[in-house]
C-alpha cells in the first residue's frame, strides 16, 4: 500500500494534466489549482533540501570535520543574505546591488576558468580520444565555426563566401534537430513510464 | 484555434503511438528484456567502476544535474536516478558509500529518498546518513561550486555527471581528469555534450543518457522504452522523408 | 585403521567409539581368551599403583604380561588338567572295569588317538593362542606407546602457562590463582579448610572455590574416565608417595586437579594439559621424576613457545585466552565498533607534473587577451549582412509601435550577464525609444538583481521585476492563464496572449525549451523572440526554422549587428577585439593539438620500425 499510493498519485496527476491540456476549457480551472499545488510542493522540496544542507554543514562544524571553515562561511553568508532580504526586502536596490556585487565576480570567474579549461581540453582532445570520426569531425567543425565567429570573412562581403557561410551556419541545425527529436522521444517515453508506474524516481 | 486543435490531435496521436510501442515492447520482451539491446559503453564502464570502487574501498560521486528553481524535475533531470539507485544498492556496506549531489531541491529530495530506500532494503537503516544525498546548490553555478570539492575528495574512485548538466560542468570534468578519475557523463544539453566531448569522459550522447536503466540492465521498463524509442525514431525518419517528398512534389506547401 | 564390528567401516586405531555408527569399539580391545580366564579375573586385586609400576618397569610389560599370562594360563591349564585328571582316576578307579583300565594304561603309553593332525591342531591352537596373546600384548604396548608419543607431541605444542614466581613465592599456587580468576566474585566469609599437605596459600582461597570445587568434582569424574583412557604414566606418579599424595589431597586435589583439568579436559590434549598443570601443583615435586621418566617436559622446561597465554592481569574473568586470540578478539571488536563509521580514506597518490601545460596555456591566453585589451584599439564595426534569424527579429521589433506591450523575460545567470547585457541593452534602448511598454519578468531568483543591472546598462528607467515561481510549471500556468487570475502569476503580469512580443533573454537550453514547448503552443509564433548567448545558437535554429520563434540573435557578434541594424550604438565596453583574440587563440590551440597528436603518432611509428 505504501508503494502503491505514490504510483497512483503520480499517474493520476499526469493523466489529469494531459487531459486538461487536450480538453482545455472544462478543466482549465482545476489545472491551475493542480499546477499551484505542484509549484508549492517543488518549492517546499527546495526548502527541505536547503535545510538539510544547513544541518549537514552545522554537523560538520560541531564535529570539527575537515574543511569546517568553509561550512562556517556558507552558513554565515546564508544567514546574512536571508536576514538581509527579510529586513530590507528583495526590492531594495541597495540589497540587490550588494548581492550582485558578490555573486557576479564569483560566477564570472568560474565561467572564465571554464574558458581556460576548454582551451586546455582542445589541446588534449586528440591525444586522449585518438583519431576517430567523432574527433575529426569535431575538430574540423570547431575550426570552421571559430573562424566564422571571428566575423572577418563576413566583413569581406563576398557574395559567394556569404552564401557558403550562411549554408554552413545552418548545418548544425540538422544535427541539433536530430538530437532534439531523440531527446524528445526519450523524454516522452520516460514520462509515459512514470504515468504507468514503470518508472519510480522516488526510490523504493 | 484550428491550428491548436490540429496540434492537440497530433500530440494525442504521438502519445498514443508511443504508448502502443511501449506496450508492444513490454509484451514481446517480457522474458528476455535485455536481449539484443544496443549497449552503451559508457554505462557499462559505469558498472565496472562501481565494482572497482567496492574493491578498493573508495567512493563514487554522482552529480544529478541542475533544474529550474522551484520547478518539478523534467524527464531529462531524472536520467541520473537509475544509476544512483544501482550505485547505492551496491555501496550500502562499502567502506565509502556513494555521494549524490543535485542542483535542485526536488532532485536532492529524490536522491536522498532513493539512497534511504536502498539502506532500508538492506536492513541497514542505521548506516544511512542524510549527507549521502545533498543539495549542492540552488542555482547552476552554486551547484558547480558545491560539486567541485566533492570531485576533489581524496578517496574518489570515479565521478558520474548524469542529468541536465550545463557547459560549465567542464570544470568538474577537467578536475576529474586531473585527478585521473574515470568520468561518466550524460546530459541532454547540446552545448554541454560538446564541451564534455573535449574531455576524457565516457560520454552518453543524445537520448542514451535517458536510458541508464536499460544499459545497466536494472529496469525492464527502461529496456522496453529503448525498443519503443527505436521504433518511434524509425517512424519519425519515415515521416520526415515522407514530408520532404510531399513538399518536393508540391502536395504540401 | 581398525574396522568397526557393527558397520564395518574404518576407524582410527585409538578410537573407542565408531565415528560412523556410534557403537563402542571396546570389543576390539577385549583380549580373546582372557575374559574366559576366570583365574585372571580372580587374581588378587591389582592396585593402580601396582599396575603403573608394572608398566614403569624397564622389563617389557608385554613380556611380563605374556609371561604372567602364559604362566598363569599354563598354570591354570595344568592345574585344571591336573585337577580334572586327578578327579577322574579317583572316581573311576572305583567303577572302571578291567578293560578300561587296560585302555588307559595303553593310552598313556601310546600317542593320542586323535591323531597327528589333531595334535598339530592343538599345538597350533596353543601356539596361536600364545602368539595371539603376544600379538595382543604387542598391539597394546604399541597403542600405549602411540598415546605416549602423542601426549609428548601435544605437550611440546601446548603453551606453558607463565610461571608466576611471585605468586608461588606468596604461597598461592598458579593453578589456584587461575581458579580464582575463573570465579572472580567472591563470597565473603567462606574459606577452604586447610590441608596439612597444602601450602599456606590455601587459606587465601576465596570461598567461591567451593563452587568451583563442586563443579570440579564433577569434572573429576570425567577426568577419571580420561585417566582410564590415557596412559597412567602421564597422569599420576606411580610411586607410593605419589599415591599417598593423591590420597592425601583427595578432598581438594581432586577439585584442584579437576579445576585445573576443567579447562583442558574439554580439549583433546587434556592429558598433556594435565601433565603440564600438575608439575605446578602442590604435589609437583613428587611427580617430577615420574614425568622425567616419561619424557614429558617437567616444570620449567626450556621450551619457548611462540604462543603464551596472556598474563594473569589480562585474563578475562571467565575465559582463558591466548594472547593472539585476545588480539584477534580485540581487532574484531574494533571492526564491529567501526561498522557504519566512515573510515578515513587512504590518501590516493596524486600524479604530479601533468598540469603544467594547462598553466602555460592559461597564462598565454590571459596574456593575449590582456595585451589586446590594453594595446589594440577598438575597431569600428563593419557593416555585415545580418543572419536571417536576426533580420527576422529586427523586423518584429520594427513592427512595434508606441504603447505596445513587451514582456522581457530574464532567465540567465550572473556569469553570462555581461554577454547578454551587451546583446540586450541596445534592443531595450530601442524599445524604450519607440515607446513600448516594457514589463520585466524572471523565473530565476538571480533575475531580480540582474534586471536592475540590465536596466542600468541599457540606460532605461528602472522598473519592478516580477518573479514567476515554479519554473516550467509557472510558465505553463502563465500560458494557460486566460482569465488573468492565476495564483502563480505575479501581480502586474497579464495574460501572455495580450503581449505583442515576449522577448526571452536566455543562456540555457532548458529555459528556451520550456518557453517554446510549454507556452509556445498557446501563443502565436510571432510573439516569441530570443536574445541568447552564442552557445545556444545551434539549438535555436531548428525552432526558428520550424516557425516556433519569431527570430533570435545569439552571441555578441549578432548582437552588434542587430544593434547596428536598429541604429543603436553597441555598448562601449564591448571588447570585440579581445573576443576575436580569444577565438584566434582557440583556433591556434586546436591546430596545435592536431599537430602534436600527429607528431606523437609519427614518432611512435618510427620507434616501432627499427624493432621490426
Amino acid at each position: 500500500m505504501k508503494k502503491t499510493i505514490p504510483i497512483l498519485v503520480a499517474a493520476a496527476a499526469a493523466l489529469f494534466i494531459l487531459a486538461a491540456l487536450i480538453l482545455g476549457e472544462p478543466l482549465a480551472g482545476w489545472l491551475e489549482i493542480v499546477l499551484n499545488w505542484a509549484v508549492i510542493v517543488a518549492s517546499a522540496a527546495l526548502l527541505v533540501a536547503i535545510a538539510t544542507l544547513i544541518l549537514t554543514h552545522l554537523r560538520n562544524i560541531v564535529r570539527g570535520k575537515r574543511g569546517f571553515i568553509f561550512s562556517i562561511i556558507l552558513i554565515s553568508t546564508f544567514l546574512v543574505s536571508f536576514i538581509g532580504a527579510l529586513v530590507l526586502g528583495v526590492d531594495n536596490s541597495a540589497y540587490l546591488r550588494w548581492v550582485a556585487a558578490i555573486q557576479l565576480p564569483l560566477e564570472t570567474s568560474l565561467l572564465g576558468l571554464a574558458a581556460l579549461v576548454m582551451t586546455a581540453a582542445a589541446l588534449q582532445i586528440f591525444r586522449s580520444r585518438g583519431w576517430s570520426l567523432l574527433t575529426l569531425t569535431f575538430g574540423i567543425s570547431a575550426l570552421v565555426f571559430l573562424v566564422i565567429s571571428l566575423g572577418l570573412l563576413q566583413a569581406l562581403n563576398i557574395p559567394v563566401l556569404t552564401t557558403v557561410i550562411n549554408y554552413l551556419q545552418r548545418l548544425p541545425m540538422i544535427g541539433a534537430r536530430g538530437l532534439l527529436i531523440g531527446i524528445g522521444i526519450g523524454a516522452l517515453l520516460m514520462g509515459l513510464r512514470v504515468v504507468l508506474g514503470l518508472e519510480r524516481p522516488w526510490g523504493e | 484555434m484550428n491550428g491548436m486543435i490540429t496540434l492537440d490531435l497530433l500530440a494525442l496521436a504521438i502519445v498514443s503511438l508511443a504508448l502502443l510501442s511501449l506496450a508492444i515492447a513490454l509484451l514481446t520482451s517480457r522474458k528476455h528484456p535485455y536481449r539484443n539491446l544496443r549497449k552503451n559503453e559508457a554505462l557499462l564502464d559505469a558498472e565496472k567502476l562501481m565494482h572497482e570502487a567496492a574493491e578498493k574501498g573508495l567512493r563514487l560521486t554522482i552529480g544529478l544535474g541542475v533544474n529550474q528553481v522551484s520547478s518539478a524535475p523534467a524527464p531529462a533531470n531524472l536520467a541520473g536516478l537509475p544509476v544512483l539507485r544501482l550505485m547505492s544498492r551496491r555501496s550500502v556496506f562499502n567502506d565509502q558509500p556513494a555521494q549524490a549531489l543535485a542542483g535542485d531541491g526536488a532532485l536532492a529530495a529524490l536522491g536522498q529518498l532513493i539512497v534511504r530506500g536502498k539502506y532500508q532494503n538492506a536492513l541497514a537503516t542505521e548506516l544511512f546518513k542524510p549527507d549521502f544525498g545533498l543539495l549542492a546548490g540552488a542555482t547552476p553555478y552554486a551547484y558547480l561550486a558545491g560539486l567541485l570539492p566533492e570531485v576533489n575528495y581524496r578517496a574518489n574512485a570515479g565521478v558520474f555527471l548524469l542529468g541536465s548538466q550545463r557547459p560549465e560542468t567542464i570544470l568538474a570534468a577537467s578536475l576529474a581528469e586531473q585527478k585521473d578519475l574515470p568520468l561518466v557523463a550524460g546530459t541532454d544539453d547540446l552545448s554541454a555534450q560538446a564541451v564534455l566531448l573535449a574531455t576524457n569522459a565516457r560520454l552518453c550522447l543524445g537520448e542514451d543518457a535517458l536510458n541508464a536503466g536499460a544499459a545497466l540492465e536494472s529496469d525492464p521498463g527502461a529496456a522496453a522504452s529503448v525498443r519503443a524509442q527505436d521504433w518511434l525514431r524509425v517512424l519519425a525518419v519515415l515521416g520526415l522523408l515522407a514530408g520532404a517528398v510531399l513538399k518536393l512534389l508540391g502536395v504540401w506547401q | 585403521m581398525i574396522l568397526c564390528p557393527h558397520c564395518g567401516k574404518e576407524n582410527l586405531p585409538q578410537a573407542t567409539r565408531c565415528v560412523h555408527c556410534g557403537e563402542d569399539l571396546e570389543e576390539l580391545f577385549r583380549i580373546e581368551g582372557m575374559e574366559d580366564n576366570s583365574a585372571l579375573q580372580e587374581e588378587p586385586d591389582i592396585s593402580v599403583a601396582d599396575l603403573l609400576e608394572s608398566f614403569r618397569n624397564d622389563s617389557s610389560p608385554k613380556d611380563e604380561e605374556t609371561r604372567s599370562a602364559d604362566s598363569t594360563g599354563q598354570a591354570y591349564v595344568s592345574d585344571s588338567g591336573a585337577e580334572s585328571n586327578a578327579e577322574m582316576p579317583a572316581e573311576e578307579e572305583e567303577q572302571a572295569p578291567e578293560w578300561l583300565a587296560r585302555i588307559r594304561k595303553r593310552a598313556q603309553q601310546e600317542e593320542d588317538a586323535a591323531g597327528e593332525l589333531t595334535r598339530k591342531g592343538n599345538s597350533l591352537d596353543a601356539a596361536r593362542s600364545e602368539d595371539h596373546r603376544g600379538r595382543v600384548d604387542e598391539e597394546f604396548a604399541n597403542w600405549i606407546g602411540r598415546i605416549r608419543e602423542n601426549a609428548r607431541r601435544e605437550n611440546l605444542l601446548m603453551p606453558k602457562p607463565a610461571i608466576n614466581s611471585a605468586a608461588s613465592e606468596e604461597g598461592v599456587p598458579e593453578w589456584l590463582r587461575k581458579v580464582r580468576e575463573l570465579q572472580p566474585e567472591a563470597e565473603d566469609g567462606e574459606q577452604f579448610a586447610e590441608e596439612p599437605a597444602e601450602e599456606p596459600a590455601v587459606e587465601e582461597v576465596e570461598p567461591e572455590e567451593e563452587q568451583g570445587e563442586a563443579a570440579a568434582q564433577d569434572q573429576a569424574q570425567e577426568t577419571e574416565s580420561v585417566v582410564e583412557q590415557t596412559s597412567p604414566e602421564e597422569i599420576l606418579g606411580d610411586t607410593e608417595p605419589a599415591a599417598e599424595a593423591v590420597s592425601e589431597l583427595e578432598p581438594e586435589p581432586e577439585a584442584e586437579s579437576a579445576g585445573e583439568k576443567a579447562q583442558p579436559a574439554d580439549e583433546e590434549d587434556s592429558d598433556s594439559g594435565d601433565a603440564e598443570e600438575l608439575p605446578e601443583s602442590a604435589a609437583a615435586p613428587q611427580f617430577a621424576p615420574v614425568l622425567e621418566e616419561l619424557g614429558l617436559a617437567a616444570d620449567g622446561a626450556a621450551l619457548e613457545l611462540d604462543e603464551k597465554p596472556a598474563s594473569s592481569e589480562e585474563l578475562s574473568a571467565d575465559l582463558l585466552l591466548l594472547r593472539r586470540q585476545k588480539e584477534n578478539a580485540q581487532i574484531l571488536m574494533n571492526l564491529i565498533g567501526e561498522e557504519g563509521r566512515g573510515i578515513p580514506p587512504a590518501k590516493t597518490q596524486r600524479v604530479s607534473g601533468r598540469g603544467w601545460y594547462r598553466l602555460i596555456l592559461g597564462a598565454f591566453l590571459l596574456l593575449v587577451l590582456a595585451a589586446v585589451l590594453v594595446f589594440v584599439p577598438e575597431a569600428k564595426p563593419k557593416q555585415i549582412e545580418n543572419p536571417a534569424p536576426a533580420v527576422a527579429l529586427k523586423d518584429v521589433l520594427d513592427r512595434l509601435a508606441s504603447g505596445d506591450k513587451v514582456l522581457v523575460v530574464l532567465e540567465y545567470q550572473a556569469a553570462t550577464s555581461p554577454e547578454l547585457e551587451q546583446i540586450a541593452a541596445p534592443v531595450l534602448r530601442e524599445l524604450e525609444t519607440r515607446g513600448a511598454e516594457l514589463q520585466f519578468l524572471t523565473t530565476h531568483p538571480n533575475g531580480l538583481w540582474l534586471a536592475d543591472a540590465l536596466m542600468r546598462a541599457a540606460e532605461i528607467p528602472t522598473r519592478e521585476t516580477a518573479f514567476l515561481a515554479g519554473g516550467r510549471l509557472g510558465v505553463l500556468a502563465a500560458a494557460l492563464n486566460s482569465e488573468g487570475n492565476s495564483a502563480v502569476i505575479p501581480a502586474g503580469i497579464e495574460e501572455l496572449q495580450k503581449y505583442d512580443l515576449i522577448l526571452l533573454l536566455e543562456d540555457s537550453q532548458t529555459d528556451i525549451q520550456n518557453w517554446i514547448e510549454q507556452a509556445g503552443p498557446w501563443l502565436s509564433a510571432s510573439k516569441l523572440g530570443v536574445l541568447a548567448s552564442s552557445q545556444n545558437e545551434a539549438l535555436l535554429l531548428p525552432y526558428y526554422d520550424a516557425g516556433q520563434l519569431a527570430g533570435f540573435a545569439a552571441g555578441t557578434l549578432q548582437g552588434r549587428v542587430l544593434a547596428q541594424a536598429l541604429d543603436q550604438a553597441p555598448l562601449t565596453s564591448a571588447p570585440s577585439r579581445a573576443f576575436q583574440a580569444g577565438l584566434l587563440v582557440m583556433i591556434a590551440v586546436i591546430l596545435l593539438g592536431i599537430l602534436s597528436k600527429a607528431e606523437a603518432d609519427s614518432s611512435a611509428r618510427h620507434s616501432k620500425e627499427p624493432e621490426a
